[in-house]
């Protein structure tokens, strides 16, 4: 069953008349994951933000974006604010600036609970420690009395993934969770993300620029260059028999950043 | 030949108790790089990589353990050899001075050094050795892309022909296409210049394509150097954990 579908997605400036994106449609089912790929600014930020209203007002956003046969362009505030947050969650790239500096993390995560499940603070308290304990965190009740600049960047990107996973959204759009991750991190997150598609059924957009991860991780892949649809398929289709040249492009290059790796790895096989 | 022999170096975390508690960041660290030899040193976040950089660029000092070059004290060598030794950072935006035009970005080393006189082709060979066109020269760094900021402050680390350069996770920021584009510019000033380079990174990928040698460091020590070709004989449970969890693109 189709969860979501984008059709015909546009986004301009009315201020200098630019298209910022042009006209792009994908769909999105039941505990699927789609990826976006493409290089920093060709607008995969931009569609997911658009798709859920949360561009500045002189961005004009037209087409449709139909999540349980709701059109969320069409919807009044409070009514998409009740899908943001509860329906859709978002996680960021930027984990530091997604947390409020001045408050404790276990402050603004047991609030989000409370506002998005209506629980009281006991439980809410209970299930946060359990999702944080879930998601790789440590001595999780120290961590919920520290303030986010006394956090590595790793610790809260897994606070944000815990709180996404915490209010179990149906869908998780998650924008270059691990670009700000080391290697061993950017393992574990992805593996955790792997998980919850599996367990829990959640659907996954997962932007990135990497095509491993991608490939590792989602089961249609999206290709998007200067606010335009490239191509649009399943990840075994696109990676191994590309149409468009940008994708061409982008997978040579991953290609060749790896080569060394392969021929250093396959040497010990043969 | 640079030489990190036994060096310590800690640092007091004060962390809003009253008394500081001390942090070992690096403990024991020995590390030899070959003249003209590419070291990769790779490790997760918080493992000393970036002190051990510092302690190497003199930014910090040692607390124990000496670190030479050809046998030199490094606080001496760089007295004698100004500008011999230079860094390219991760974070491109913050080393580049907004006030400053590119060509003053790539200048600037050179007159600090003392070359009185600079030729204004000094700066569109550097820009073309780069790859960059020399119409870029009178930009201002917030005009220019990541990859091309990148490689402006590539151009100015090698402005002064170094013999020594640390790259400090210096792709890490980067997108995947445009890491694979510096990477090959890397690898072609590698091929082109004589110097000796300390690569950090925390992916494997790049650092094998770029390195002779690999180091891990976990935990403020080093686990495992090994040559790249030998990479798949790895000894250390962690350097084999970093290499199980690099993520592979496979379209075979």
């Amino acid at each position: 069953m189709e969860f979501l579908a984008v059709n015909s997605l546009s986004m301009k400036d009315v201020r200098t008349e630019a298209v910022i994106l042009d006209n792009l449609s994908f769909t999105i089912g039941k505990n699927e994951c789609l990826g976006i790929v493409g290089e920093s600014g060709s607008g995969k930020s931009m569609t997911v933000k658009a798709m859920l209203g949360l561009v500045n007002p002189w961005l004009h956003v037209t087409g449709s974006a139909s999540f349980n046969g709701k059109d969320m362009l069409q919807l009044d505030d409070k009514s998409l604010r009740n899908i943001r947050g509860r329906h859709i969650c978002m996680i960021f790239q930027d984990a530091m600036s997604a947390f409020n500096p001045l408050y404790t993390i276990g402050y603004q995560l047991i609030e989000t609970l409370e506002e998005k499940m209506h629980l009281a603070k006991k439980e809410a308290r209970q299930l946060i420690i359990a999702e944080l304990e879930r998601v790789g965190l440590r001595q999780v009740p120290q961590v919920l009395q520290k303030y986010p600049h006394q956090l590595s960047g790793g610790m809260l990107q897994r606070c944000m993934i815990a709180i996404a996973v915490a209010i179990k959204p149906d869908i998780i759009i998650a924008d270059e969770p691990t670009t700000a991750l080391d290697a061993i991190t950017q393992g574990e997150v992805i593996h955790l993300l792997h998980n919850l598609k599996d367990e829990l059924g959640i659907a996954l957009i997962f932007i990135s620029h990497d095509l491993g991860v991608i490939q590792d991780l989602a089961d249609h892949v999206f290709v998007m260059q200067e606010g335009k649809q490239m191509e649009y398929g399943t990840v075994e289709k696109v990676f191994k028999y590309p149409k468009n040249d940008y994708t061409k492009y982008l997978i040579q290059t991953r290609k060749k950043l790896s080569y060394t790796f392969e021929q250093a790895i396959r040497k010990d096989n043969s | 030949m640079l030489e990190i022999e036994n060096v310590c170096k800690q640092y007091l975390k004060t962390d809003m108790s009253i008394k500081p508690i001390p942090l070992q960041v690096l403990d024991d660290v020995s590390l030899t790089i070959r003249t003209g030899e590419w070291m990769g040193l790779i490790g997760e976040s918080g493992s000393g990589k970036s002190t051990l950089s510092r302690l190497v660029l003199g930014l910090e000092k040692v607390d124990q353990g000496k670190i030479t070059i050809d046998g030199v004290d490094i606080a001496t060598w760089r007295k004698e050899n100004k500008g011999k030794m230079s860094v390219v950072f991760q974070d491109y935006t913050s080393s580049a001075n907004p006030n400053f035009k590119v060509k003053d970005i790539i200048k600037e080393p050179l007159e600090i050094y003392g070359r009185k006189s600079i030729d204004e082709g000094i700066v569109d060979e550097l820009l073309e050795k780069v790859g960059l066109p020399i119409t870029m020269a009178n930009r201002y760094p917030h005009e220019l892309s990541g990859g091309q900021l990148q490689r402006v402050c590539i151009a100015r680390a090698i402005s002064t022909n170094p013999r020594f350069i640390v790259l400090d996770e210096a792709i890490s920021s980067l997108d995947v296409s445009v890491q694979t584009q510096i990477l090959e510019l890397l690898d072609y000033l590698k091929e082109s210049m004589e110097v000796t380079c300390l690569f950090i990174a925390h992916d494997l990928q790049t650092v094998t394509y770029l390195c002779d040698q690999v180091s891990f460091l976990y935990k403020g020590t080093i686990v495992e150097q090994v040559a790249v070709e030998n990479l798949a004989n790895l000894q250390s449970d962690y350097a084999q954990k970093l290499l199980d969890a690099v993520i592979r693109f496979d379209t075979e």
